[in-house]
């Protein structure tokens, strides 16, 4: 064999060696089982990463699973900073929003100019000891901004690998963006959740039942005073009252004692929020009086009057430390949802939690339900014992990102540092409630702006149609050329094997990941690993109709083709290039697998045939060239 | 075996026919793109939420309208997915609220309760992420015909790069009118095939330039020669071309039928500009460098002649 030849045929057994090695870990992981995968992980788990940091990997639309892209909400951020917040603030705030979302430029620079705009300078809600010009006041934002995200990230870090997902990615995206990936997730709604919930805990005290007793019968009177008569006055009045029965009839069933009902109304005042107004928009728990009780069905219309000036000054009046919060769930069945009248103040806050459990309800009158048992840091500790000890026999509202989880009455000081949420109804809240409390409140809401979740169903039937297409092309294109090019067919077709073999070790060694779009790079690249072999062949039957010998033929064949070759496969190369560089995940999958698939089809093209054409022509006599 | 002996067919001398034949199909393209106002996007560009679910048993589209138009979705796009229990509800941005992809899901279960079904697939883009993906895809097409122009520039001359450009632009607007004609959505792997069958309709040129530089090198000065060069040159390369992209459509065929429904748009795209990309880089990349050197030889000549 000619030094040439041997040389070739070394370096491509070196090559195979070294796919094979580069292989090896892959095939071994396929074909170990779950229950092998998951004893190694617990028995040695630095071998269990070894191993599959050398496997190819599986994107998320073959082995499903979640890709969020969350970011932070920095219109909330500035308002949770700001102090002197007045109407212009929030209005400024509100007119940011749309205009970025128009132009998506920076929210912090559009503020400053719509306040300025506006007439205001944006020192105005930030001052502070170091902060007095404006230029100060921008840098100190900027680094709230920024300082959130991190901590952010540092906080979904936490959630995340609490909740137990094998081989998270949390990683920061431009200086606002967070993207948060995880395979192999069956309850992606619990991941959002998860993800998504700010986990501000605080604890407040209800303000006590006079002052709410007196806010319900002013804001009923304001009702009463704008509910307006309809055209069917005296029948709807007489049903309204008849229904007005029937509802304290079923509340008395429920509640067994009067209950004080919204009544329906007389005058006609007519304004443009009349439609708001009705009976039986809210009731005042006979129970407690001191608990709003607003049916379901009228959240919406209730939440609105709410908002309005006049129920604002009410409460201004009457209650000047406190605000409505809404209740976390629906009670008495699902009909009516809580509202307290809470005092601002905050107790104690929720970075005071240094540890927080599940637990199964250890009250007998709430059996079956589950509980977060919660720790608190020594100063937490401390704060909570004096707030008990000063409020015994009032109300501590536990609130929840600003919604009232419970409300129970506090029996006793409590010295122990230890309290308990109650009234979960799985198992899962209250594992996701340990988490999210343990790992520490968001200082912002993170917003979900982009997702992808793929179900491992999809997932698998995806891998079972690109591989099937992937078996049938190769096939098909095989025994084309076996037919067309007869031997020399069959010297490609086996180049074209050797292709995929490297293919693949290819993305093994890098723990590349291998997409559906990316199956179909590959199965691209086997209709376009011929073309080289296809452009030689062409050229050498040219050749040997010119008249040359076969070896001459062989060579200007390959001579002339690879200039070619080279030349129309750079094109496809760029191509895949900016593909990887401007695509998305699934996308650069597929552009991957397309460069690396030209590379090697360039490699078994030219040299593997070649070296086989070689061999062949050295060790026999080759007066016709089957091709 | 042999698809073609010593061909020799006139490419040059029927070029007229080839170039009305083009510019007919770009003119359906263009008019079609128009009507539509412009290709179809699906949510990777618009932005908006997609479900899809794989039900039990096969389900009617109606009932999961009714549904949902009941509670408020009211501009909800439902499909079927390729099988009759599969569906796929596509509804736009519009209501802020996050988790419409789980208040879909609850709909749909209260609504249709005999028939489970899985969530197979949950895709959301927010109006920002979409907004990105246009410009991306936008950068994308531009920059890989930048550079693939200026490779072309660097190993031929000039006057290659305006047939090839010529070709580029004829398969990137005929593909995109297929789509619009068919009023097929245009995604993001759809954007990726195209600029798949950009680099690939390249592939094929650059193997017919290479052919007509090497026999242009064989021959002296002039330019009567070259029509003859370039069609001979053709029909050299002509076996070499349709094999090759005969392969390629073999694959790319077969992933159309049996690579599943999420790849069966992609496939087609790839169908469609191997189709076009071959027969722009027979009858359209070649005829017009013969074209753009007659017309800049023709100049020079009555230069020449007003000099004189």
């Amino acid at each position: 064999m000619k030094k040439n030849t041997r040389n070739r045929f070394f370096l491509i057994f070196v090559v195979l060696l070294i796919a094979g090695y580069f292989l090896y870990p892959t095939v071994k992981w396929s074909m170990m089982s779950d229950t092998e995968k998951e004893q190694l992980k617990l028995e040695n788990q630095k071998a269990y990463y070894a191993l599959k940091s050398k496997t190819i990997n599986l994107g998320l639309d073959l082995q499903g699973g979640m890709h969020v892209i969350l970011e932070v909400d920095v219109k909330e951020l500035l308002q949770r900073l700001a102090t002197n917040k007045d109407e212009t603030f929030f209005q400024a705030l509100d007119e940011t929003e749309k205009e970025v979302e128009r132009n998506d430029e920076d929210f912090l620079a559009t503020f400053v100019k719509v306040l300025e705009k506006k007439g205001t300078n944006i020192t105005r809600y930030y001052y502070g000891i170091d902060r007095r010009t404006q230029n100060e006041v921008l840098k100190y934002l900027r680094k709230q901004i920024n300082e959130s995200v991190d901590r952010a990230l540092e906080i979904l870090r936490n959630r995340v690998d609490e909740f137990g997902v094998s081989e998270p990615i949390i990683q920061k995206q431009g200086d606002r963006r967070i993207i948060v990936e995880l395979a192999g997730v069956t309850n992606p709604t619990r991941v959002r959740n998860l993800i998504g919930r700010t986990a501000l805990l605080e604890f407040k005290l209800l303000e006590d039942n006079v002052v709410t007793s007196k806010v319900a019968e002013r804001i009923n009177q304001f009702i009463q005073s704008k509910i307006s008569p309809s055209d069917t006055a005296a029948t709807s009045e007489d049903t309204t009252k008849a229904k007005g029965k029937e509802e304290a009839q079923s509340l008395d069933q429920m509640f067994g004692s009067d209950t004080t009902v919204a009544k329906q109304g007389v005058t006609a005042k007519k304004d443009s929020l009349a439609h708001l107004f009705e009976p039986g928009l809210f009731y005042l728990n006979p129970r407690d009086k001191q608990t709003f009780l607003v049916p379901v069905d009228k959240q919406n219309k209730f939440r609105r009057i709410l908002e309005l000036p006049q129920v604002k000054r009410i409460i201004a009046e009457e209650a000047p430390g406190a605000e409505f919060l809404w209740g976390s769930k629906p009670v008495y069945g699902g009909k009516y949802i809580p509202l307290y009248l809470v005092r601002k103040n905050v107790e104690l806050s929720g970075n005071t939690i240094k540890d927080a459990y599940p637990q199964r309800s250890t009250d007998p009158s709430s059996y079956g339900q589950y509980e977060v048992s919660l720790t608190l840091n020594d100063a937490g500790a401390r704060t909570f014992a004096r707030v008990t000890g000063a409020n015994i026999g009032k109300r501590l509202a536990i609130v929840l990102d600003n919604k009232v989880f419970l409300a129970p009455t506090i029996q006793v000081k409590i010295n122990s540092g230890r309290a308990r949420i109650t009234g979960l109804d799985n198992i899962e809240e209250a594992q996701d409630l340990s988490i999210v409390l343990k790992a520490g409140a968001l200082p912002a809401p993170v917003k979900i702006i982009g997702e992808t979740t793929v179900g491992p169903s999809l997932g698998r039937d995806s891998i079972i149609a690109g591989t099937y297409s992937a078996i049938l092309g190769l096939l098909l294109v095989i025994i084309f050329m076996a037919f067309y090019y007869k031997l020399s067919g069959l010297i490609a077709d086996l180049a074209l094997i050797l292709n995929i073999v490297f293919i693949m070790a290819i993305m093994a060694y890098f723990h590349a990941t291998l997409t559906l779009p990316g199956i179909a790079g590959i199965i691209l690249t086997i209709g376009m690993a011929v073309d080289a072999n296809v452009l030689i062949f062409e050229r050498i039957r040219e050749e040997l109709e010119k008249g040359k010998t076969v070896r001459a033929a062989i060579d200007v064949g390959y001579g002339k083709a690879f200039i070619t070759i080279v030349d129309a496969n750079v094109t496809t190369f760029i191509a895949g290039l900016v593909l990887y560089t401007y695509g998305s995940g699934p996308i650069q999958g597929f552009a991957l697998t397309l460069m690396i698939g030209i590379l090697s089809s360039l490699f078994t093209a030219i040299v593997v045939t070649r070296a086989i054409f070689d061999y062949f022509l050295e060790t026999r006599t080759i007066k016709k060239l089957s091709i | 075996m042999r698809f073609f002996g010593k061909t020799n067919i006139q490419f040059i001398k029927i070029r007229r026919l080839a170039y009305a034949f083009s510019l007919t199909l770009i003119t359906i393209s263009i008019v079609s793109l128009i009507l539509h106002g412009g290709p179809r996007y699906n949510i990777d560009f618009t932005g908006g939420t997609l479900i899809q679910l794989k039900f039990e048993n096969p389900v009617k589209i109606k009932d999961i309208r009714t549904a949902l138009t009941a509670s408020g979705f009211k501009d909800a796009e439902i499909k079927h997915f390729g099988k009759p229990n599969e569906v796929v509800v596509r509804v736009g941005l519009g209501k802020s609220k996050q988790e419409l992809s789980t208040e879909i899901e609850s709909i749909i279960k209260k609504a249709i309760p005999t028939n489970p079904f899985i969530v197979d697939r949950v895709e959301k883009v927010g109006p920002k992420i979409g907004h990105e993906l246009i410009l991306d895809a936008i950068k994308a097409i531009f920059w890989s015909m930048v550079l693939i122009l200026l490779y072309v520039m660097w190993r031929f001359e000039f006057k290659y790069s305006v047939g090839a450009i010529a070709a580029l632009m004829h398969d990137v607007t005929i593909t995109l009118g297929v789509f619009s004609v068919f009023n097929i959505e245009i995604s993001s792997p759809i954007i990726a095939a195209l600029l798949t069958i950009v680099g690939y309709s390249l592939n094929d040129t650059i193997v017919v330039y290479d052919r007509i530089r090497e026999n242009l090198k064989l021959l002296k000065k002039g330019s009567t020669e070259l029509a003859d060069t370039v069609n001979r040159s053709i029909n050299e390369t002509l076996s070499r071309t349709v094999i090759t992209s005969g392969t390629t459509l073999i694959v790319v065929i077969v992933l159309y039928f049996f690579g599943g429904e999420v790849l069966r748009n992609f496939a087609f795209a790839l169908i469609i500009g191997i189709a076009v990309g071959t027969y722009s880089s027979i009858f359209i990349a070649s005829p017009i460098l013969v074209d753009w050197e007659w017309k800049a030889h023709r100049e020079h000549r009555l230069k020449a002649k007003a000099k004189a």
